[in-house]
């Protein structure tokens, strides 16, 4: 549905973004994560015709973006840097002014439209006395206005309560399962986008890192905890039985084995027939931070601009 | 195009600007009406008229400017030009609304001075005549010509302060410097357009520019090529311009 192939961005002497490719298919909600800086906002803008590429293609719904713009921005509803309004226009206006810009659009309910993103009784209010989660809501209500077939939302959660958070979850879980509508959100929210997306791509400096489908979207490792007098010896114990495999100590009490869920019995028959009490034993996920700053080399970095949590 | 130029129309009629400038057009012709009449020679409906428009018109002129500037300007204020630029619509398209809508709001606000105006005039002894209706018309083109350079330098500039600034002083400087050259270099004097922009200025004051040695389609020409060259460099701008941060 969304399609783009070694994008390249020059600005100047510098390479802002390098080879970018990936593509969002039907009814998939698509991560596409960095740090700030990292050449997001720039590919959006990109995609959503603000900004030409200096080499590489775009397309939406098969329509080059920069050859066939009319076609492909009809299908493309988005929400680029922050939701931007005319705030002394009431919220219908500002629905009314997006209808304007496109052709051929016909009626809206704008009262449905404002319902489903819970701005019924708020609609013919000034935009400037709604707080800044109504006008992310309003933004995304604008954005979906023309029944798009992309959907494209740069840090849609920001300014969301935890309660918010949750019901753009799930919502965009009912566009892209029920409307098919293919989605990118671009956020340095991990923690976020770990539970929304289906598939994510790590930029980084202006290049994919990394494009992963939600099936390979964590690795995981054996997490074992023991008592602290006994921690070298469990640690003697598990090089014995798991040959050539790294084993990490985490703290005084626990430790990693990277291996699969299935060695789990084998750990714990080797460590109980040692008398080794196991106080706790099971899988540990490597998170999208993890993976992100493993990819990103940003271990322990004092710079580092990522947000973790809100 | 129509539903660009009803965005256009939106923008501008829903903040309290439009409002101010219809109050002072009517109070400036209020208050001349009222000088003509109670003065110690009461002057006569053509009398009004001339004063009435003249004042009225300096006050559309600096309305023309920030509502012009005011349409990119307040797209990048409220950073909404990238909803624009987002739109299927071409980025030609929408400058094109911008400027049209510009040039029927100028026309607009004419057509309110030029109502008000002629229903006082009315009330007045004196006749109106065909003649001098033209003149007030031909007045019109400074207001057409001041879209067409504001919309330039709004494209070019991001604050509207500084479109705003930029489109008076070019004319206040282009105008004083124009007054000089009359008197002693009017050859050179008939290449700054601005002394050109008001047509009316051949009927009003004829020996002006008889001075330069110059007609009225000698003027209405050479502003027409200055119109296009602002609109081209406008066009050029609009299109390649990214607006980003």
């Amino acid at each position: 549905m969304l399609s783009v192939q070694n994008v390249h961005k020059k600005m100047g002497q510098t390479n802002v973004l390098t080879n970018v490719s990936f593509d969002v298919t039907p009814g998939e909600i698509f991560g596409f994560l960095g740090p700030n800086g990292a050449g997001k906002t720039t590919t959006i803008r990109i995609i959503t015709g603000l900004m030409p590429a200096t080499h590489g293609s775009v397309t939406v719904d098969g329509f080059d973006v920069s050859t066939e713009r009319q076609q492909a921005l009809s299908r493309i509803g988005a929400i680029v840097e922050n939701p931007a309004f005319y705030p002394y226009l009431t919220g219908r206006e500002n629905l009314i002014h997006a209808m304007n810009l496109i052709p051929g659009l016909k009626k809206i309910d704008l009262n449905a439209l404002g319902a489903l993103v819970g701005l019924e009784t708020k609609l013919d209010m000034k935009v400037k006395q709604y707080s800044l989660g109504m006008k992310q809501r309003l933004g995304i209500a604008r954005a979906l206005l023309h029944n798009p077939k992309v959907l494209i939302l740069d840090e849609p959660t920001n300014g969301l309560d935890p309660a918010g958070i949750a019901n753009l979850r799930n919502y965009l879980r009912h566009l892209a399962d029920h409307r098919g509508i293919a989605i990118l959100i671009s956020s340095h929210l991990l923690s976020e986008m770990e539970l929304i997306t289906d598939r994510f791509a790590i930029i980084d400096q202006g290049q994919i890192k990394s494009v992963q489908d939600g099936e390979a979207k964590t690795e995981s490792v054996i997490l074992c905890k023991v008592g602290r007098e006994q921690m070298n010896e469990a640690l003697d114990v598990v090089a014995l039985a798991f040959d050539e495999v790294k084993i990490i100590q985490q703290s005084a009490e626990t430790f990693i084995v990277p291996r699969p869920e299935t060695d789990i019995p084998r750990l714990l028959k080797h460590l109980v027939e040692r008398d080794i009490a196991v106080y706790q034993i099971g899988m540990k996920h490597e998170t999208l931070e993890e993976q992100f700053l493993k990819l990103t080399k940003k271990e322990g970095g004092t710079t580092n601009a990522f947000i973790t949590s809100q | 195009m129509r539903s660009l130029l009803a965005n256009e129309f939106m923008k501008w009629r829903r903040t309290i600007k439009p409002l101010v400038a219809l109050g002072m057009y009517t109070g400036i012709i209020v208050l001349t009406y009222f000088i003509v009449r109670s003065g110690d020679n009461p002057g006569d409906a053509e009398t009004f008229v001339n004063y009435a428009t003249m004042a009225a018109m300096t006050f559309l002129g600096i309305f023309t400017i920030v509502f012009t500037a005011e349409m990119i300007g307040n797209e990048l204020k409220f950073d909404t030009l990238k909803h624009l630029l987002m739109s299927p619509y071409s980025r030609d398209r929408i400058l094109l609304s911008k400027l049209v809508a510009a040039l029927l709001i100028m026309l607009a606000q004419f057509v309110f001075i030029l109502a008000v105006t002629y229903g006082f005039a009315l009330t007045l002894d004196g006749e109106l005549t065909l003649e001098q209706f033209r003149n007030v018309l031909l007045s019109v083109s400074s207001g057409v010509f001041v879209i067409f350079l504001t919309l330039m330098f709004s494209v070019v500039f991001k604050s509207v302060g500084v479109v705003i600034g930029f489109t008076v002083l070019a004319n206040f400087v282009s105008t004083m410097i124009g007054g000089l050259l009359i008197t002693w270099k009017p050859a050179i004097a008939k290449w700054i357009v601005f002394l050109h922009t008001d047509l009316s200025i051949y009927y009003q004051s004829p020996g002006f520019m008889e001075t330069m040695g110059v007609t009225i389609w000698f003027s209405a020409f050479y502003v027409l090529i200055h119109i296009i060259a602002f609109y081209i460099i406008t066009a050029l701008v609009f299109r390649s311009k990214t607006f980003a941060e």
